[in-house]
């Protein structure tokens, strides 16, 4: 089985994150943005500028592959390899939560 | 009968987007709206003035996927207005929408000057070949030696300011993260 080095693609940037979270379903370029906004509650926003070079550069990566093509508009799903890099860098995001709480809470008791 | 189209010369450095940027919304407060972009020249109409945030980006992949990537911009509501090679000219009415920004973060920002960082490093070795390896000195007639240092000269001052200044300029973004 291939061996995916995820590490070298952390930290995710936060529109990248959100990028690769959107295309765990089919999506095209303006239904990623919608997306976004619509789970983060209008608190992230990614701009068509910095949207069109994450795809290029997650596509170059193998992270996203092209799914379907017309003229238009161009539809994104998550690779095998995307999904791995997404779930690494859940799983630090977990880690860095857990331990803000912890020692947060520590630092209130005192 | 009044003028309703208007050219001006001016020239802003790749590392200046931000000032031409400025220089087009205050031109299109004053009801001159972009119209067409050629190297050092720009040419307005005349319409409603207005409060319009233009924004230009820099394409540097290949054309094969322009009307998508016009598309994308269209769908967060910004207009074509234009394109000299790779920059591409984007406007929107300011405030409209859920941001006046093309790009949301500053590693995107920072990206599109390392674009064409990599760009001009990718022609230096044509540049060396030019002048060092060919031999140039040697073939031409001795009155063409003078002008073509001369001419090498000030292209590798050229390069080297425009380095320089696309350097400076990712430097001072990365004091905004």
């Amino acid at each position: 089985m291939e061996n995916v080095k995820v590490e070298k693609y952390l930290p995710l940037t936060e529109s990248t994150y959100y990028t690769l979270l959107t295309l765990t379903e089919r999506r095209h370029g303006y239904a990623i943005m919608q997306k976004v906004e619509e789970i983060s509650g209008g608190q992230v926003t990614i701009g068509p500028g910095t949207l069109y070079g994450a795809l290029s550069t997650l596509e170059g990566e193998g992270l996203i592959i092209k799914v379907a093509e017309d003229r238009r508009r161009k539809t994104y799903h998550l690779t095998r390899k995307g999904l791995l890099v997404l779930k690494a860098q859940l799983n630090r995001f977990e880690l860095m939560t857990r331990n803000g709480h912890e020692l947060l809470a520590e630092a209130d008791t005192k | 009968m009044e003028s309703t189209t208007l050219t001006m010369r001016k020239l802003f450095w790749a590392w200046e987007d931000e000032k031409e940027e400025i220089w087009l919304r205050e031109m299109a407060h004053n009801g001159w709206h972009l119209d067409q972009v050629d190297f050092i020249t720009y040419t307005f109409r005349k319409g409603e003035p207005g409060d319009i945030v233009y924004r230009l980006d820099y394409k540097s992949t290949p054309d094969a996927d322009l009307p998508e990537y016009i598309e994308l911009f269209a769908a967060a509501g910004w207009e074509y207005a234009g394109r000299l090679k790779n920059w591409h000219y984007f406007r929107k009415p300011a405030g409209e929408g859920s941001s006046d920004e093309i790009f949301t973060d500053v590693d995107s920002r920072i990206k599109k000057y390392q674009t064409i960082i990599g760009l001009l490093t990718a022609i230096f070795p044509s540049l060396y070949l030019l002048f060092v390896v060919s031999d140039f000195g040697e073939r031409m007639p001795p009155w063409f030696t003078i002008p073509f240092t001369l001419f090498f000269i000030l292209i590798m001052g050229f390069y080297i300011f425009a380095m320089l200044n696309l350097i400076n300029r990712i430097t001072d973004l990365k004091k905004l993260k």
